[in-house]
């Protein structure tokens, strides 16, 4: 091992929240130094104390902080960068500001800003991985429509049920499915004026519909010495309205024969394009194993730590080594599979209603203990803005097989207490319960259809218990005044236990 | 003291009592037991042979909710007292400037009596229940308007005692 003797580097996460956190811990592990932006309402958040420096860019509203390309360039002079981070999210995949921060003469930890448009832009990232990367597509239209008559005449030949899709689009928004030829007009034209309200952009392109498919993603990484590797591909079908809940590493439904076709078609892709640092190629599949190109992410997934469990590459380290020049760390041969991988996202919501739910966090347990991770910003007392994403936390577990994964999750979540807020815990431990989920040969449309929430009706011993529970708080609430007066009055049982809060 | 709890369109009945530092439950129509229940803060930590029960109880006046990590179980509690308080009065609970008693017991001595002036939290009489004698006290700054009960008299949970005419703010 040699140790690092060049001068640090000043590496600012123009980001917030848990990534936040987990990017800053790759920075110092590498021996350079973290430094923060944060927004006014996120003065408290822990990606702040973590920094070594930090900078207030903006009001709460993300659109003028964290989105606000002046405000963050300004804060990268005044920290005195070297290097931005971008994160997930937020100004990761937009072009301006990967070229914002190279105008500035500073390292983008990212692929170029020409990759980031090529890819942001779906209807030239089909175009370019069919045609440059040798990726196949679901057929469908190449270019964006507006015109909803045009677009019915490409949409017979293409054939139904078919996909509508925004070409700026993403989080499931100005997306349709369109089953029958008669509906078609009247959901392009919603999906048209949505896709316009969201992202100013409201051209639309179609797909021919995969019923049921695999949401399966390959993690790829490149340097500048001609160096591109796969990372094997995680599964992300355990999806609510194209929000990924649950995902996998490696996927439980692949053949070993099409995850190395898929595993190289994705690494021929990244090298033919020219891509450079850490990205996603996302792709759907049926169930007869052929796979179509859908997208690619210029940046860090979420998702990221089931791949990082299962190789133990740690991608964000690999990502700043690439950044500053040098190689990967490793070679492909080296890359080896072991284990099994699950990551849970933890989201501040209903689980019933899957509402987000802002509000201040009166507790916090999180799991601990072999092959659990847990990567979170929250802590006890945190207020959760109301601004961002809901998601609060990401747990996520190894076992030697996916057998041990899943019992390992369970307990994960068991021990997972946030309170003063609702969760998606149990949402989680009830998909965990899930034969289809179980089985692991599950669809994109696991939710929803193979498995719905339930609100958990407790055993009588559990329900026992509650009560018992909810009735000495409140005989404590009743007598909390008779306590206060009286010191030695036969509330004192009661008043010892009240001294401890 | 009485607990009626509402879940899922069921009523249990939960009594609670405090002896000696130990906490008594009747559940139902069971026999009193002993149990080993802790709070901190909102965490409740409730052991026995049979099982640990770990959640997170918050309560709001009668809505509570007992949060674990497999789900939350929302219930209606209700004191007897409160019950009865509002059968009494429609829906209108306790009111600030009646003393009233919370649970069955005797009256074993008066020290305020008509007339006289009260501080808020000022003890108004002493009341003799589960063999434990329990000052009653103002909730309010004031006069003490009537007195409906004598020492040694016998009262029922809900009972009114007193009523005390609010301090004039001059």
């Amino acid at each position: 091992m040699t140790i690092k003797t060049t001068k640090p580097k000043r590496i600012l996460v123009a980001n917030r929240g848990e990534i936040a956190v987990r990017v800053m811990r790759a920075i110092r592990e590498s021996g350079n130094i973290p430094l923060a932006i944060y927004s006014a309402a996120d003065r408290t958040s822990s990606h702040v104390s973590r920094a070594e420096a930090a900078y207030c860019v903006g009001e709460g509203p993300s659109i003028q902080s964290y989105l606000n390309v002046d405000s963050v360039m300004k804060a990268a002079k005044i920290l005195r960068a070297d290097a931005i981070h971008p994160g997930y999210g937020f100004l990761s995949e937009k072009e301006v500001f990967a070229q914002a921060v190279q105008d500035a003469g500073l390292v983008f930890i990212g692929p170029s800003a020409k990759a980031i448009k090529t890819m942001g832009d779906k209807v030239e990232a089909r175009k370019t991985m069919a045609n440059i990367g040798g990726l196949p597509l679901v057929p469908g239209t190449k270019d964006g429509m507006t015109d909803a008559n045009e677009a019915f005449q490409k949409a017979k030949e293409i054939g139904f049920p078919l996909m509508i899709k925004a070409l700026a689009g993403g989080g499931g928004r100005g997306m349709r499915l369109v089953m029958k030829e008669d509906e078609f007009l009247n959901l392009f034209q919603r999906a048209h004026s949505e896709a316009s309200k969201a992202f100013g952009d409201g051209r639309l392109y179609l797909e021919r519909y995969v019923s049921s498919p695999h949401h399966i993603e390959v993690q790829v990484i490149a340097d500048t010495h001609g160096n591109v590797c796969h990372l094997f591909e995680r599964e992300c079908s355990v999806q609510r309205r194209h929000q990924k809940v649950i995902e996998e590493c490696t996927s439980p439904f692949l053949s070993e024969k099409t995850r190395m076709k898929l595993c190289e078609a994705a690494v021929k892709a990244t090298r033919e394009i020219g891509y450079l640092n850490a990205g996603t190629i996302e792709f759907l599949m049926d169930d007869q194993e052929n796979f179509y190109f859908m997208e690619m992410n210029t940046r860090l997934q979420v998702e990221h730590p089931v791949t990082e469990w299962v190789t133990g590459i740690d991608i964000v380290k690999e990502q700043l080594r690439v950044a500053f020049g040098e190689k990967l760390s490793f070679a492909q041969e080296e890359v080896q599979r072991r284990g099994h991988s699950i990551e849970f996202r933890i989201n501040a919501e209903d689980p019933e209603k899957f509402l987000p739910q802002a509000g201040r966090v009166t507790g916090v347990q999180f799991p601990m203990g072999i092959g659990v991770r847990v990567d979170s910003h929250v802590y006890r007392g945190y207020d959760i803005p109301v601004f961002y994403d809901s998601m609060i936390a990401k747990v996520s577990v190894w076992g030697r097989d996916r057998q041990e994964a899943i019992l390992r999750g369970k307990a994960a979540l068991k021990d997972t207490t946030l309170n003063g807020i609702k969760t998606n815990v149990p949402l989680h431990l009830q998909i965990l319960d899930n034969p289809k989920f179980l089985s692991g040969n599950y669809t994109t449309r696991l939710i929803g259809e193979d498995f719905n929430y339930q609100e958990k009706i407790p055993n009588d011993s559990e329900l026992k218990m509650a009560l018992v529970a909810a009735a000495v708080s409140a005989y404590g609430k009743e007598y909390k005044g008779a306590k206060e007066s009286n010191e030695n009055s036969r509330w004192k049982a009661y008043g010892r236990e009240e001294g401890m809060r | 003291m009485l607990f009626y709890i509402r879940y899922r369109e069921r009523e249990y009945r939960v009594r609670v009592e405090s002896k000696n530092q130990e906490l008594l439950v009747t559940f139902g129509d069971e026999t009193e037991q002993p149990v080993d229940l802790t709070f901190f803060g909102n965490d409740c930590t409730f052991v026995s042979p049979e099982a640990v029960f770990s959640a997170n109880v918050v309560g709001n006046k009668t809505d509570f909710v007992v949060s674990r990590p497999e789900g939350n179980l929302n219930f209606l509690v209700e004191s007897e007292y409160r019950r009865i308080v509002g059968l009494l009065r429609g829906t209108e609970l306790e009111q600030e400037n009646i003393v009233y008693a919370k649970m069955p017991g005797k009256i074993v001595k008066m020290i305020k009596k008509v007339g006289d002036s009260v501080d808020k939290g000022e003890s108004v009489m002493v009341m003799e229940a589960m063999k434990m004698e329990n000052e009653l006290r103002a909730s309010i700054s004031g006069k003490v308007q009537s007195v409906m009960v004598k020492e040694g008299q016998a009262v029922e949970t809900g009972a009114v005692l007193m009523e005390i005419s609010p301090q004039e703010t001059t």
